[in-house]
This record gives structure tokens, sequence and C-alpha cells, in this order.
């Protein structure tokens, strides 16, 4: 993103001036690495947009109280921070997540990374999981809903319904062997799709 | 644990990588965790943000009154549907040139919204909602509603806003016109310069700070007081109280929101801070938070 040397100091110098052009340049340097990142850390379009307006709109409400002495990265880095710290723990530990990478891992035999062609988003899976969870018996789709919505562990969700931890569990495995056969077969047919369509691009 | 952190970024941790990131991360506090994300801080770019979205961010940080108009309407109807049911009569904001003149156009904002007019000679006007401005010439308009008027210095062409009864002469000024709360009345509030008002049974020159007030073709003027400052709320974005009593407060919002809020059942309480003028929803939440009591909407 470094093409041209530039001034930073002078730039940020003309930032506490208010001069807005001088905004719109930091912006344009600085918004898409922060936006792929923040993408790769949320795995969410929404998540990342929001941490780059935030991060934009804090640096231009306190543009006054700038240091033109001091690099901005650290600076935009700080009012991403915890925004960034809770989506890493929570994606982290969401059983989405950990179904996404499942598939992820399945589709190439866990052999190399997964071809950004081949592969579901995050919110083209959860898109599809709730699509299936549809089909389910009412009695299992309350328990994935937990889990997969709410991000609950068998031993909440159990006393939330009132239901014993073995039968949450029970429930569980056969709602999700239903979802996988119906996200494989989803997936299988993708797969194809792109394959047939390789040789005539 | 670095490595761990470029799989997931990635997406290629295996089912037993991530299981082992669970656990490191459950006993890895922020202030370990900040340093490792920074690393890699908007170091490259693989993702570009969609051109759309870039520049209505942008627009949204150096712009916010113009996009809190765009997002008003619906955040208020969400409100309003959940807590109150109000007849809302949508007229569409409706820009209606006429021909054969560029200075000649009407504009109509509907319940709940606002917008910003900027006026052939410079002018500008923040339309409240349910307001209608209609330009009749370079330097005059029809009025009728809320506005605030930001008016350009032109010592040679006094500007001229004429509104249900009155005629107000400008030169070069900031004031507030509101035929809206009262429908018997139409107030003038003027911040800055000053203004001269014409109705059919006299005229009166205003100084900053005064409000002049026509009830039935009579017009008096007077000094503002701090609960005037609510006049703005629709402005300003928020509505201002000091040691007020609740059913006051509950009585300010229902005209603001153009809305009946019943404030027979209410405890005596004094309200002191602001509400925001522009969320219902909000403003309601505020007050059952701070006294614990439930407003229910029927």
């Amino acid at each position: 993103m470094n093409t041209s040397p530039i001034d930073e100091p002078l730039l940020i110098a003309r930032l506490k001036a208010g001069q807005v052009d001088a905004f719109r340049q930091i912006y344009n340097l600085y918004s898409d690495p922060i936006y792929s990142y923040a993408l790769q850390i949320t795995k969410n379009t929404d998540t990342a947009q929001d941490i780059v307006q935030e991060v934009f709109m804090r640096l231009w409400e306190n543009r006054r109280s700038l240091l033109h002495t001091h690099p901005l990265r650290p600076y935009l880095f700080g009012i991403a921070r915890n925004s960034l710290i809770s989506a890493y723990r929570k994606v982290v530990n969401s059983a989405l997540y950990e179904e996404y990478l499942r598939q992820n891992h399945a589709d190439t035999g866990g052999a190399q990374a997964p071809g950004p062609d081949s592969m579901l988003t995050l919110k083209e899976l959860q898109a599809r999981i709730s699509h299936i969870i549809q089909s389910l018996p009412p009695s299992q789709q309350a328990v994935v809903r937990l889990r997969f919505d709410h991000n609950l562990t068998n031993t909440e969700i159990a006393r939330q319904l009132d239901l014993s931890e073995q039968t949450v569990k029970n429930r569980l495995v056969m709602a999700m062997k239903t979802i996988r056969q119906h996200l494989n077969t989803a997936i299988a047919i993708a797969t194809t799709i792109t394959s047939l369509l390789q040789p005539t691009l | 644990m670095k490595e761990l952190l470029r799989k997931y970024r990635s997406d290629t941790l295996t089912p037993a990588e991530l299981q082992r990131l669970r656990q490191m991360l459950a006993h890895t506090p922020d202030e370990a965790l900040a340093p490792l994300l920074y690393t890699d801080f908007d170091r490259h770019t693989p993702a570009e943000m969609p051109a759309d979205v870039k520049a209505r961010i942008l627009n949204r940080i150096l712009n916010p009154a113009a996009t809190r108009r765009r997002t008003t309407l619906l955040q208020w109807a969400a409100g309003i549907a959940a807590l109150i049911a109000i007849a809302l009569t949508t007229t569409l904001l409706t820009t209606t040139p006429h021909t054969g003149s560029d200075t000649q156009f009407s504009i109509t904002t509907p319940p709940g919204q606002t917008a910003r007019v900027s006026l052939p000679d410079g002018s500008a006007v923040h339309l409240g909602p349910a307001s209608t401005l209609t330009s009749t010439s370079n330097r005059s308009i029809d009025f009728s509603g809320q506005g605030y008027f930001e008016i350009t210095t032109d010592p040679g062409h006094p500007f001229s806003i004429t509104t249900a009864g009155m005629t107000v002469t400008v030169t070069g000024t900031e004031f507030n016109i509101d035929t809206n709360t009262n429908p018997a009345q139409s107030q003038v509030y003027l911040l800055k310069g000053s203004v001269q008002l014409t109705c059919s049974t006299g005229t009166a020159n205003l100084q900053p700070g005064q409000i002049a007030t026509l009830t039935d073709g009579h017009l008096s003027v007077a000094e503002a007081t701090a609960a005037d400052a609510n006049l703005l709320g629709w402005h300003t974005g928020v509505l201002t109280f000091d040691q007020t009593p609740l059913a006051h407060v509950l009585t300010t919002l229902g005209q603001h929101y153009h809305c009946n809020i019943d404030t027979t059942a209410l405890p005596r309480r004094n309200f002191s801070g602001t509400i925001p003028a522009d969320n219902l929803n909000v403003a309601l939440g505020t007050i059952e938070l701070v006294y614990g009591i439930t407003l229910t909407a029927q």
C-alpha cells in the first residue's frame, strides 16, 4: 500500500486543521488494508465495515487532539483493538466456525488450503444451515438453533430446554448428520458446476 | 499462537488446531492478545471494500446530519410500531420543479423525516418533519411547518418568507420557524441577526434570543427561556430538561413526536438531562430505565 512516500506528519497536521482532503487521503490509504484485516478476523463483511467506520469516525472526531509526531498506524489499531479482540474470541469459540472449518477440511482432505473458488463463506454456510434447519423435526430444531445461533454449550441447552444432557447430545448428533448430508450434497453440486465452468473461462 | 492466528486468518485451521486455539485463547488476556493482532494489522490488501460502501462510510462521517435524515424514518417507524399505535400519513419527499424557471420548486417532508435544502442564493434550510417549502423567487419562499433557516447576507435584496398569517423579512440571519407544534400558533425563534415580522395587525422587529408568537392574528414577542431550547430539538437532535416534572417531559415528547402520551399514572418526579429527539424508542427507553417504570403502547 505504500507506493509513494507520504509525509505522514504533514498529513496529520492538515487533518488537525480540519482539512477534509487530508482526511480523505488517510481514508483512501488505510481503509482497504484495515477492512481486509478486519474481515480476516471477524469473518463477516458487515462487522468489518462497522470496524472501518468506527476507526475513521473516531479519527475524524478526535482530529484536534492528534499528535502529528505519532504515527497513525498504532493509533488506528488502538481504536479497532477491542472490536477485533472480541470478534476473534467470538468466532473461534462459535459452533458455526467449527462446522465451517470441518467442511473446508473435509473438502480438501486436509491437504492444502482450500481454493477461494470452491470455498463457502461463513455467511453462506450460516444461510445454508439455517435453511436446512427448517426441514428438521421441531425437537431437533430447538437444540440446533441454541447451538448455532446462540452458541450455547450442551449443558446450557439441556438446562434451557429442561432436557437431559444425553438427550441434547443425541438430538444434536442426529441433526448434524442430516445437516452435513445436505451440506455435502450442496457443496458437491457447487464444486461440479465450478469445474464444469472452468474450461470455458 | 502466532501460527494458529495466521491459520485462523486464512481459515486453514484443522479441527484439532481450532480446539487448541480455543484453549489457548481462554488463558490469554486481551493485553497479551493485542500485540499479536497488531503485528499484521493493515499490512496487506487481499480484500477491498465495495466502492459504494467505501463512499457511504466516508459520507456518513463527513456529513453526519445528512445521513441521519435517511435513517431517521426507519428507526422512528420501528420505534413507533413497537410502542405506540399512531396514524402515520405518508407523504413522499417530493420535489416538483415548475417548468420555465430554475428558482421555483417545492419540497415536502413526511412526518418523522427532516431534510436539508440549499437555496439558489446560498441560503440553507433544515426542514423539519411534515413541512413544506415552496420557492417563489430567488429570495422569497412560502413556508409551513418547522424550519431552521440560515439566510445569506445580501443587503440590497432582503429575503422574505411567507408563512401562516405573517411575512418574515430578513437580511442575513439564523432563526427557527414553527407552525407545526401548535396548529393555532406560528412561532419565530431568532438566534442570530435580525428579522422583521409583518402580519395583518402590525409589525415587529426581533432581537436575537427572542421568540415571536402569532395567535389568532395577535403578535407577541417574548425573551426565550431555557425550556424554549427544545423548540429546536428537531434541529439539534436532543431535547434538554432541567428539573422538569416527568409528566411535563412526556408531554413535550408527545408534542415533539406527534403522538399522545397518557401521563396520569406517572410518579411525581423531576427529570434533568437530555433525551434524543430523533428516536422515540430510545427516548422512552431512557425514561423507563431511569424511573424503573413501563410505558405501554396502545
